[in-house]
């Protein structure tokens, strides 16, 4: 998947256009970035590539790379 | 001879949170987007003053009255909450004497929440095989909206308040009654779902009645119920079906065999994942969370109640319930309802006005 893809659908979830996620973006400063919406990122990543985030690795999100470091980590990389 | 549940009956209470009052109090944008998930768009509410024991005493009553069964013939009576009456003595003990119970009923407390449902019947099996009673009434009930801050717009939008009322008696057919039951806990999960202050750990002051506001505006203080959602997700959605699968195997039974299962009415999509993780067809599902919310240690007995009431449970079904939650605990039971007679209480579910 592409990075732009990845943004279309983390923008989605969080109600946030794509284009002001970058890699330093503070999640947590983004309105949509809450529980309800964590939660549906979660159940998101599981159905599209069964990738299971640890409530850990939630917890210890804080910018918008994180997410897409932890994509790389589950063995699901973003391309350019 | 082992548990069989010969009667059910739940009670309501009267207050009626709606979507609209929910939209005003919070965001609507983020009230539509809660209901979507949870499939949660109503909720039952008890109003100041009348508490998970009272609304057991009328679902009780009610079942008691409907049976003809004279509460000197009741020999156990246990109370599963997580919201008492009081601190001491136990509620059972008070609703003992409100039911007008006689010398010889044994009465006590089982604390657990949404998980209660398998432990407890589990535990009141144990009583009848082992002699110590012949008919025993079963109350679990909650009123988590006394405990569940207000502007928490996590919280308030999911929970709702019940009661509900199970007979036991001692099965008379053979392959009936209580079947199987696995058990188990995660006790380093504990902080996900609790009320910080609440007991003896930590007292109440006027540090601990501050508020917390999280990122998203939600607010609460540590004298309620807070819930780390994600990782209360992941062990309802990754943990349970694994449960569930030992449990079966455990049971020597497939979900071939189980006329409906039931899980703790949690949240709608969860529980949607749980059944979709385990193969479960759409005819063996049931919910009944939408207009009521999740009532907590009330939420499992009330949708099997829910369940006898509409007829998806008949006379000699096989039923399989599954519940989860703080602790983290979970427990499953499998169970048979008797063949002969039905667990339906003709008789009304709403709290008195």
């Amino acid at each position: 998947m592409t990075r732009l893809e990845f943004k279309t659908i983390v923008g989605k979830i969080i109600e946030t256009d794509p284009a002001r996620l970058a890699a330093d973006t503070e999640l947590r400063k983004l309105g949509g970035f809450d529980s309800l919406n964590i939660l549906t990122l979660m159940i998101e990543l599981d159905e599209r590539f069964e990738i299971r985030l640890e409530p850990e690795e939630v917890a210890a999100l804080k910018v918008y790379g994180d997410l897409e470091r932890l994509m790389a980590a589950h063995g699901a990389p973003l391309t350019d | 001879m082992n548990a069989a549940i010969t009667a059910l009956h739940y009670c309501l209470p009267p207050v009626r949170l709606e979507q609209e009052e929910l939209a005003r109090r919070f965001d609507p944008k983020q009230i539509a987007a809660i209901a979507k998930m949870s499939g949660i768009t109503g909720r039952r509410i008890a109003p100041p003053g009348v508490t998970a024991s009272d609304l057991a005493m009328v679902a009780a009553q009610r079942l008691l009255a409907a049976r003809g069964i004279a509460p000197a013939e009741i020999d156990l009576l246990v109370f599963v909450s997580q919201t008492g009456d009081h601190q001491i003595p136990a509620t059972a003990c008070v609703l003992h004497g409100r039911l007008g119970l006689g010398p010889h009923c044994a009465a006590f407390d089982l604390g657990l929440g949404c998980s209660a449902y398998p432990y407890a019947l589990s535990v009141v099996d144990g009583l009848i095989q082992s002699g110590v009673a012949k008919k025993a009434l079963l109350l679990n009930a909650d009123t988590l909206s006394h405990v569940i801050d207000p502007r928490d717009r996590g919280l308030v939008p999911l929970h709702g308040d019940a009661a509900v009322a199970t007979l036991l008696e001692p099965a008379t057919e053979a392959g009936t009654g209580l079947l199987g039951v696995l058990l188990g806990t995660d006790g380093t999960g504990a902080p996900h779902l609790m009320i910080p202050v609440s007991g003896a750990r930590k007292p109440r002051s006027a540090e601990t009645k501050r508020d917390i506001t999280d990122p998203s505006g939600s607010v609460r203080t540590d004298e309620h119920l807070a819930m780390n959602g994600p990782a209360i997700f992941h062990f309802s959605v990754y943990k349970m079906p694994d449960v569930i699968r030992e449990a079966l195997a455990k049971f020597r039974v497939t979900l071939n065999e189980v006329d409906l299962i039931i899980f703790h009415q949690a949240n709608r999509t969860m529980l949607e994942l749980i059944y979709k993780a385990l193969g479960v067809p759409e005819a063996k599902r049931f919910y009944f969370m939408e207009k009521i919310g999740n009532t907590s240690g009330a939420a499992t007995p009330l949708a099997l109640a829910e369940a006898v009431r509409q007829g998806k449970i008949q006379p000699g079904s096989r039923v399989l319930l599954a519940s989860f939650g703080a602790g983290l605990s979970w427990g499953v039971a499998l169970l048979r309802m008797p063949a002969a007679g039905s667990a339906i209480v003709e008789a009304d579910v709403e709290y008195p006005a």
